[in-house]
């Protein structure tokens, strides 16, 4: 009767909406089976590759490096040690060496000069001693910073800190000064023998 | 205090008395002539309600002479409404229809006794769609942010969240057409995903409801209700639209609702769309850049029913995508310190529409049917099957180096979160003194995370739970107790160099309820309220382990949590009377594990600088206070509410303050009617309105960059009619919001490092029903 096909036609809507529910699922989306989190882009390493202006032979690099990106393992960070009374020529590497091959972002940066700034802070008992000249500017004539020249001064041993930042000027003009966006904040010990 | 003042003006008024009468009430039922004892009468224009005793019977007293319309309800039987003139003395007999008898007359409206959405006792605030639609096309929590209790936590102009007596996010469970809404809520950033033109009713219960909700109600629900649907023949709709100056805000909503029936078969249904569109927010100083947003919503709903049986089916749509303020994505803490001392953010444009990163892609469906059935001796009895899919899209300014590869537009994270409810309930009819329900819930998700950075992990999880409510009632008295078992499932899964790790979790609780509400007089009526609630610790207080872009801090979460559990004690004391309707409450609610961050001695270095780290950790916490509200009509054009709202919240454990909880606050609102000088209009009415924040100096030192912000207040002025187009009725409200374009921070927004609050901000809106078509001769 009609009281008969009223209860089938509900309960056939219910079967239809319900089904309907749960083949909506999306199969390549199984919880069960995660993806790996793989950033387009990690840095993971800062090299300084210095050069003795003196003798082209003398030639050494330290780096900064957070292997495993941000949290977890702790960074290695190695020291940068300098003679007194001598100009070094640095260049700066900046690296993702998770990808393989090795990610090099420093080529990016340069490609970018123009939203990109490197600034190198000594602490200040090693001020007077070390004086660091980026060499290296964009099209703008404002200085880049992947390229540097240490000069050191004679004196007694001492011991202190670099602090590398890169700022990234985006959406707003490069100046002379930082940006309010650091991509890049490290610091290196650094001993004067 | 205020109180004690107000009383005293009271019984001043209540000598001023004119000519009163008294309306006497029977209510029995339509068949058995039987009285019907604890029935709900309301002399709705009077905000006057109360039960009926054992002979069915209740009065109301020293009613002023008019016209007025008497709402009875009941559980099982429709809801009756008359109107009622007011001369003389009247006595009213009301014969109440069983819902599974009964073709009904004109006067009955059609519909069913309400759902209880809560215990007696419990705190519940109403926004009815008469007030809703005085704030349509604000956020949902903006038109929250009025009720005593409830404040916003922000993220910018375009994401603001509710808090209830301090508590927010994960501790806060909104209710969406009944259906348990599931996204990513533990987000202090991720806003609710509600269309502000949809509900036709909001109700926020405040304090623990885990009985009737299960997990995660600690500190309240929300609960949204849809339009109802169209009660007479025909077909007809509504088109809302408005206009905001600050961010030039457009947005609009066009509805279309129809009923037909045929006997006793009905059908109703209603669809809905709409838009918003909004750029730039500004401060009374500078543009607040990449703070707009696009909002694209829809939703439909259908019922059938006749005497003993309905089937309802609810389908909506949220899709928004919007900017996070550019200034507030910075690098590392020193970057943030600078931003504290800047004059202004760093980056701040000439206006735009346009939205860059950072910015939120948004998708949250939902689809529902549900099933009722009146079983003829027993009770209702109702199925809800649900299902909603939350899709997040997160993009950055940050974690992407290179101008090239940000311009590619990848999201930084996204997360899908697919959930499955259903919810069975039996609410049975009265036996002797005693109504109440029982019910089984149970709910099936699974959470898939990608993209570039890890945020939360995937997983699986099931909750399932059983509840009893039961209420006695009797002459003055109502008790109700409650008790409820859930159980809950968490499988995490993770891809760690390639290898699939699983870690399962399972947590179980037991919840009770008990409250209570005596009518000490017709005027005065008293409730209490004993709420334990519970909530498992969320999958990103367990899991999480990464840098937080907007605060500079680098987050940790911890496997080891145990769940929050809490008691809730709520009491309160109500009088209403004519010109006058005021409560004051307290509240105290406990709060034992209570999970939160607390900042390590030791810092993160990673390559971009060094972070604070916040560990996810547990203490003991109390949130206690007092809401006082009221309003007084001293004249029949004016009216006058005010409210105050204050709150102590202490980490008992560390003996320390909490963090981030809201300010002490009050309101006034004054509102006149004006005389009406043409014809043409129906009403327009005249509203004042005054927020006074004060400042939060209750926060555990040295844990913040920023000491909190001084308190502000802030004033807004709207004027609202309607009138009479031919016979087109046309409502329409101009209003300013912060008139004196007051430079202001709030402790609970997220930008308050970063930027001021919203400047002025006019708003136009217009709301037009309409009708299609109606038959000429109803029957």
């Amino acid at each position: 009767m009609n009281h008969i096909l009223k209860t089938t036609s509900i309960f056939f809507s219910v079967i239809v909406i319900s089904s309907f529910f749960y083949s909506c699922k999306d199969k390549d989306k199984d919880p069960s089976n995660p993806t790996p989190i793989n950033p387009q882009e990690l840095i993971t390493t800062v090299k300084l590759t210095l050069t003795d202006a003196s003798d082209s032979n003398n030639t050494f690099t330290i780096q900064w490096k957070d292997a495993d990106g941000p949290g977890a393992l702790a960074p290695v960070i190695d020291t940068l040690l300098l003679d007194t009374s001598k100009t070094y020529n640095a260049v700066v590497s900046v690296l993702d060496e998770t990808k393989s091959p090795v990610d090099d972002i420093s080529t990016e940066i340069k490609e970018e000069a123009e939203s990109h700034q490197f600034f190198y802070t000594l602490s200040s008992n090693l001020t007077g001693r070390i004086a660091i000249t980026r060499t290296d500017i964009d099209l703008n004539n404002l200085p880049v910073g992947l390229e540097l020249q240490l000069n050191t001064t004679a004196g007694a041993p001492v011991q202190g800190t670099l602090n590398v930042v890169l700022s990234h000027y985006d959406g707003v003009p490069k100046t002379a000064s930082p940006s309010a966006e650091s991509d890049i904040d490290i610091t290196f010990p650094v001993r004067l023998k | 205090m205020l109180l004690l003042f107000l009383l005293s003006a009271l019984v001043v008024t209540a000598q001023r008395t004119k000519s009163r009468f008294k309306i006497s009430v029977v209510v029995v039922d339509s068949t058995s002539r039987q009285p019907l004892e604890a029935a709900t009468v309301v002399l709705k224009e009077k905000n006057r309600s109360a039960l009926t005793d054992a002979l069915g019977k209740v009065a109301f007293d020293s009613v002023e002479a008019g016209y007025y319309t008497v709402q009875v309800s009941y559980i099982g039987y429709h809801v009756y409404e008359r109107k009622v003139d007011v001369k003389q003395n009247r006595e009213l007999r009301i014969d109440l229809c069983a819902e599974e008898f009964h073709l009904h007359e004109v006067e009955i409206t059609e519909r069913r006794a309400e759902e209880k959405s809560s215990v007696t006792g419990q705190r519940i605030e109403e926004l009815n769609k008469k007030e809703l639609d005085a704030l349509r096309g604000q956020t949902l929590s903006d038109q929250l942010k009025l009720l005593p209790g409830v404040t916003t936590f922000s993220t910018g102009p375009s994401i603001s969240k509710p808090v209830i007596r301090g508590l927010h996010s994960q501790r806060i469970l909104t209710v969406n057409s009944g259906v348990r809404q599931e996204g990513q809520q533990w987000g202090g950033e991720h806003g609710p995903e509600i269309d502000p033109f949809m509900p036709g009713k909001v109700q926020v219960i405040k304090g623990a409801s885990s009985v009737e909700y299960g997990p995660e109600a600690i500190g309240g629900v929300v609960r949204i209700e849809p339009r109802e649907f169209r009660s007479a023949e025909g077909i007809g709709g509504e088109l809302m639209g408005n206009y905001f100056s600050n961010n030039k805000q457009s947005a609009g909503s066009l509805v279309l609702d129809g009923h037909h029936h045929k006997g006793m078969q009905h059908v109703s249904w209603w669809v809905q769309g709409s838009l918003r569109k909004a750029g730039d927010s500004r401060t009374p100083e500078y543009v607040m850049s990449n703070t707009g947003f696009r909002e694209y919503d829809g939703a439909a709903s259908a019922e059938w029913r006749n005497t003993n049986s309905s089937v309802q089916v609810y389908y909506s749509r949220f899709a928004t995508k919007l900017g996070i303020l550019r200034g507030s994505h910075i690098g590392n803490k020193e970057d943030l310190l600078r931003a504290i001392t800047a004059e202004e953010p760093f980056y701040t444009k000439p206006f735009t529409f346009h939205i860059g990163n950072p910015k939120q892609e948004v998708l949250h469906e939902i689809g529902s049917i549900k099933l009722m059935h009146n079983l003829k001796k027993i009770g209702r009895v109702s199925l809800q099957l649900a299902q909603q899919v939350n899709d997040r899209k997160e993009y950055d300014a940050h974690y992407i180096y290179s101008d090239s590869l940000r311009a590619l537009q990848r999201p930084g994270y996204e997360l899908t979160l697919t959930t499955q409810t259903a919810e069975l309930k039996l609410e049975h009819k009265r036996l002797r003194n005693f109504t109440g329900k029982t019910g089984f819930s149970y709910m099936n998700q699974g959470n898939y995370a990608s993209g570039e950075r890890f945020l939360i992990p995937n997983f699986i999880a099931r909750t399932a739970g059983v509840y009893v409510v039961e209420k006695w009632s009797k002459s003055r008295w109502q008790v109700e107790g409650g008790l409820r078992y859930d159980w809950r499932w968490m499988e995490v899964y993770q891809n760690i160099n390639k290898v699939i790790t699983q870690t399962p979790h399972t947590w179980q609780n037991l919840t009770v309820v008990l409250g209570g509400e005596y009518h000490i007089s017709e005027y005065v009526k008293a409730d209490m309220n004993i709420a334990s609630a519970w909530r498992p610790p969320a999958v990103n207080e367990l899991y999480s382990n990464g840098l937080h872009g907007g605060t500079a801090t680098y987050e940790t979460g911890n496997t080891n949590l145990k769940p929050e559990k809490s008691w809730n004690t709520d009491a309160g004391i109500q009088f209403t009377r004519e010109r006058w309707n005021l409560r004051a409450g307290v509240y105290s609610n406990y709060i034992g594990n209570f999970i939160y961050q607390q900042p390590d001695t030791q810092v993160t270095v990673t390559i971009r600088g060094s972070f604070p780290t916040w560990r996810y950790t547990q203490t003991n916490a109390r949130l206690s206070g007092a809401e006082l509200s009221g309003t007084y009509a001293p004249h029949k054009n004016w009216q006058l509410t005010a409210g105050i709202t204050y709150l102590y919240a202490q980490n008992e454990s560390a003996n320390k303050p909490l963090i981030l909880m809201p300010a002490n606050r009050g309101n006034v609102r004054v509102s006149y009617l004006l005389p009406v000088l043409w014809k043409r209009i129906k009403e327009s009415q005249l509203e004042w309105q005054t927020v006074v924040v004060a400042k939060q100096n209750r926060v555990p030192k040295g844990e913040d960059y920023m000491t909190p912000p001084d308190g502000y207040a802030l004033h807004s002025l709207a004027w609202r009619t309607t009138f009479l187009a031919g016979k087109q009725e046309i409502n329409f409200k101009i209003a300013a919001h912060n008139i004196l374009n007051t430079s202001y921070r709030d402790y609970l927004s997220r930008f308050r490092y970063y930027t001021n609050e919203p400047g002025r901000n006019i708003v136009l809106s217009v709301q037009i029903p309409f009708t299609i078509y109606q038959p000429q001769n109803k029957k």
